[in-house]
């Protein structure tokens, strides 16, 4: 099976609070986090999921792990409906699925030592010790903390944000799983010590063939690690394509503002006015059809009228815009 | 909610515990005069039926005669509320004007001896029991020093001793609230505007720290002061005040229910309202919480 | 030559903590021309927010400037009371907090805020006031009628520019910002940055950007020093600096830090970390993660040296800049 990861029309809406008037009328307004989005990861692919804070991005990785349950749509992973996923085959899912999260410090226990928090999988899925400390120490000399004896028995408040991100990478890796969801991994790093983890997410890549994805609002970042990537905007996919594409050639409006507004290191950069405008659209009430066009510069009649599907651009290359699509423009 | 809960939860206590009709016949009564007066009083109905029947009665706001005082027991109350609530209000008062300033303080020489020297102050108003302290009161300034009166309330100087027994059940924590509030604000981030501002120490302790550490203090007080009418039960009675307090006091020893079924039911309303009201009072000091 | 706005010598902050006393600024000079906006460049536990607050006099209670001046358009500022000093604040030289949620007062509204430091420390009348301030929020791109509001109802973007509009009210000589434009959203970003590219040549404004995002620096600022251990390590002309670095912290900086477009070079990070400032070495402090040290490097701290006019680096090896430059690109160098 080719495909790792399959989602077709996955949403989720989250209650929010709301008036009087709403209640007495039984109205539940609802945050669209996720508003039906159609997702395919294959095999040892390295997906980026990009996106500004609102875009949806880091509820679609839970949704992918299954830590929160989706309120539409199908998700399937390695063929089988999660949604179906109960004791021993979620159990199986879980070892499967790992995540990686920003902060390492909050993801593991103050309380454990190093050999204690890498081994967790390992305990949760009843290795026996004998296995364990070799299927540990080949973990830790996969993120090159390789003279385990070093840390082993040292206390996260010990180490710094860069090494321990690399032990929670290393507890993400010691079950061996198929699939890692890595959410903001180098946000809270120092930047001299993030080109360090992105080397190793890299070599990850190459030397395990890891299927993963990673979610990130930093596009340089998705740049260097990820060979796809996807754009999101409240809570829709508006551009899939290869990473080097979606970069140079970006077809969605939004995309091209994204691009431009990424500050370069260099002072010869271009300072021109964005083409978008304004600030993220209101979630709970979006803009009718596409959800862009009360900022986009090039909207028209039609984008207000018709959610603008997927479409490809170019081979691979997919935008959600009724002006960029030919397939569309060919329709309209 | 709450009210039922209390209600249903006393009305079953405090009918297992005591046989009132020993208490009004005398000790040495014949077992058929027990039976009579259980009979005319209608506790030999099976509880549930005593309850709704209560219930009922109490809904159209009468609560039926004491046993002991043979007086409705709504003039009862009426009677002893007043002094009760003074007291109350009084306590409050005397704790807010000891603990907010002094939290202040600690906050402000966090560290120091002053600081220590209040957290010391807390930790033993919270240890000391009311009554120990009340009758210990009593005998320094009222019996040793002559200062004060030593029980009852023939002139204003009456209420001294006791209002500061009841301050000293919320003193502890709102000493320690405001300390550690005082605390948290000088070192957020909005105090460190303030500095960069060159604003006044002053200014920026009042208008900013105090503010904001203030907002949970003042909404706690409403609640504290519950509790504080729940000490007025012991305190009233070592100052033989005659307020609710004591009248609860004398009705469960002598196990006179309606008595107690009525000033349970007023406790919980109180002390009920008294959280809503901390609640409002909050939404009004913090514009976080006051919602769109 | 331009007398400086602000000149800063051998400025030194001392934090009494349980571990003994730490400097985590430790000799640091630096000046800042009149109408520069200088960007700050260092990592965790650079000193350089301990800087920005020593600058504006708003040190926490156990840290202390134990030597060196502060000179800030001709006034010695240590040489002050601290009345005087206090009176100086926010009319001579202001601030940006970094965008928190708390960094302004959530129980008042703008409007109040804003009339705290135009009223109280600026001398306006109510009225007077209220004009100034919406004529700020105006300038910083926030629709007056938000004067209105407690700081809880705007966005991270729109308290920023609150914050910023605040800053500029008294036309300060100076403005500090920390770290003004981390934690908001990329186009958000952009837009705070491009007002204040706009508010800074408009108003003629010198402004030191605290941060660790070179990006960042590169949009916005004229002039770079980049901070390593408590003290400069290198500084110039922004476009010099980023271009030919001198000093090779700086050229590892710029090796780990990614591109949007250019080849994706391999990423090289600095091994190692910074050194302990409880027990800081003798000499460089860069030499234990350098991969050009020499021997002189442990021993001698190597004194500023002119690169080109106007740009200076800590580094015995200065004169081989360019040889470095060229080696440090290749990421084979960086690894142990």
């Amino acid at each position: 099976m080719a495909e790792l990861i399959a989602a077709a029309n996955l949403t989720k809406h989250y209650p929010t609070s709301r008036t009087t008037r709403q209640m007495l009328r039984g109205e539940r307004p609802v945050v669209r986090a996720v508003d039906g989005i159609d997702l395919v990861i294959q095999r040892g692919e390295s997906v980026g999921l990009v996106g500004e804070s609102g875009s949806g991005k880091t509820t679609v990785g839970r949704l992918l792990l299954k830590l929160t349950e989706a309120s539409g749509g199908t998700l399937n992973f390695d063929g089988a409906a999660v949604s179906g996923l109960s004791g021993d085959s979620l159990r199986r899912f879980r070892q499967q699925a790992q995540l990686v999260f920003q902060n390492p410090f909050d993801s593991v226990n103050p309380r454990f030592t190093i050999r204690r928090a890498v081994a967790e999988p390992l305990i949760n899925t009843g290795v026996p010790r004998a296995e364990r400390d070799g299927r540990i120490a080949e973990a830790m000399r996969l993120v090159h903390l390789g003279d385990f004896h070093r840390y082993a028995d040292k206390h996260p408040s010990e180490l710094s944000g860069g090494q321990l991100q690399r032990v929670v990478l290393a507890r993400a890796l010691v079950g061996r799983p198929s699939f890692l969801v890595a959410d903001e991994p180098v946000s809270m790093l120092d930047v001299s010590v993030r080109a360090g983890i992105l080397n190793l997410m890299r070599e990850l890549r190459d030397r395990l063939g890891l299927t993963a994805l990673y979610i990130s609002h930093d596009l340089t970042l998705v740049r260097y690690v990820c060979e796809r990537t996807l754009v999101m905007y409240l809570g829709r996919i508006v551009e899939d394509g290869p990473t080097s594409e979606v970069i140079s050639r970006p077809a969605h409006p939004y995309t091209q503002a994204l691009i431009k507004a990424v500050p370069r290191p260099r002072t010869d950069q271009s300072r021109e006015d964005l083409p978008i405008s304004g600030g993220l659209a209101n979630a709970v009430s979006p803009p009718s059809g596409c959800r862009l066009r009360d900022r986009c510069p090039y909207a028209f009649a039609r984008c207000a009228q018709e959610v603008p599907a997927l479409l490809e651009v170019a081979p691979g290359h997919r935008a959600a815009c009724h002006l960029t699509s030919p397939a569309n423009a060919a329709a309209a | 909610m709450v009210c039922l809960t209390v209600l249903i939860l006393s009305f079953g206590l405090s009918r297992a515990s005591g046989n009132l009709a020993i208490s009004i016949a005398g000790a040495d009564a014949s077992a058929e005069d027990i039976a009579k007066i259980n009979h005319e009083l209608g506790l030999d109905r099976p509880l549930p039926v005593q309850f709704v029947d209560w219930a009922n009665r109490a809904a159209h706001g009468d609560f039926g005669e004491s046993f002991l005082f043979h007086e409705k027991v709504s003039s009862l109350i009426e009677e002893h509320l007043p002094v009760t609530i003074t007291l109350g209000l009084i306590a409050i008062a005397v704790a807010v004007v000891v603990a907010v300033p002094f939290g202040i303080l600690a906050a402000l020489y966090e560290g120091t001896y002053i600081d220590v020297a209040v957290g010391v102050v807390a930790l033993a108003g919270q240890a000391i029991p009311s009554f120990w302290l009340g009758l210990m009161l009593i005998l320094w300034f009222g019996v040793g020093l002559q200062w004060l009166p030593i029980a009852g309330l023939d002139d204003w100087t009456g209420y001294i001793l006791p209002s500061i027994v009841l301050a000293f059940v919320a003193i502890p924590v709102m000493l320690r609230m405001t300390r550690s509030g005082m605390v948290d604000a000088m070192r957020s981030d909005y105090v460190r505007t303030a500095r960069a501002k060159g604003l006044a120490r002053i200014s920026i302790v009042a208008k900013h720290a105090l503010r904001n550490a203030a907002m949970p203090v003042v909404a706690v007080s409403a609640v504290q002061l519950g509790f504080i009418l729940g000490g007025s039960v012991v305190t009233e009675v070592v100052f033989n005040i005659r307020g609710v307090g004591y009248l609860a006091w004398e009705s469960i020893g002598k196990g006179d229910f309606p008595v107690i079924q009525a000033v349970v039911l007023l406790f919980s309303i109180i002390f009920v309202g008294l959280t809503l009201l901390s609640d409002l009072v909050g939404a009004a000091l913090d514009p976080r919480l006051r919602g769109r | 030559m331009t007398t400086a706005l602000l000149s800063v010598s051998d400025l030194a902050v001392t934090y009494r903590t349980q571990a003994g006393l730490v400097a985590a600024v430790d000799g640091v000079n630096l000046e800042v021309p009149a109408g520069a906006m200088l960007g700050l460049v260092g990592e965790s536990g650079c000193g350089k927010t301990t800087l920005a607050r020593a600058l504006m006099g708003v040190l926490p209670g156990n840290a202390r400037v134990s030597r060196g001046r502060i000179v800030l358009d001709g006034t010695d500022l240590q040489a002050l009371s601290a009345a005087k000093r206090r009176a100086l604040l926010w009319r001579d030289i202001s601030f940006v907090p970094q965008s928190s949620m708390n960094s302004l007062d959530p129980v008042y509204r703008m409007r109040t805020q804003m009339r705290e430091v135009l009223c109280g420390r600026g001398d306006l009348s109510r009225g007077a006031a209220d004009t100034r301030a919406a004529d700020l929020f105006q300038a910083v791109g926030l629709n007056p009628v938000r004067l209105n509001d407690f700081p809880h109802q705007f966005s991270g973007g729109m308290r920023q520019r609150a914050a910023i509009a605040l800053a500029l009210a008294l036309h300060p000589k100076l403005v500090i910002a920390d770290e003004p434009v981390t934690a908001l959203d990329v186009i958000v970003q952009r837009q705070v940055l491009d007002m204040l590219r706009r508010l800074g040549e408009d108003m003629n404004l010198t402004a030191i950007f605290v941060t660790h995002d070179i990006a960042v620096v590169a949009y916005l600022c004229t002039v770079t020093a980049v901070m390593y251990a408590g003290r400069i390590v290198e500084y110039g002309p922004t476009a010099d600096v980023l271009a030919r670095p001198a000093h090779p912290y700086t050229m590892g900086l710029m090796n780990a830090f990614p591109d949007l477009e250019g080849p994706t070079q391999d990423l090289a990070p600095i091994e190692g970390s910074p050194p302990d400032l409880h027990t800081p070495p003798t000499g460089c402090r860069f030499a234990a993660r350098c991969p050009f040290v020499q021997p002189v490097c442990t021993t001698t701290y190597p004194a500023p040296t002119d690169v080109a006019p106007d740009h200076w680096a800590a580094c015995h090896r200065v004169g081989e800049a360019e040889t470095l430059r060229a080696q440090a690109t290749e990421a084979a160098t960086w690894q142990s």
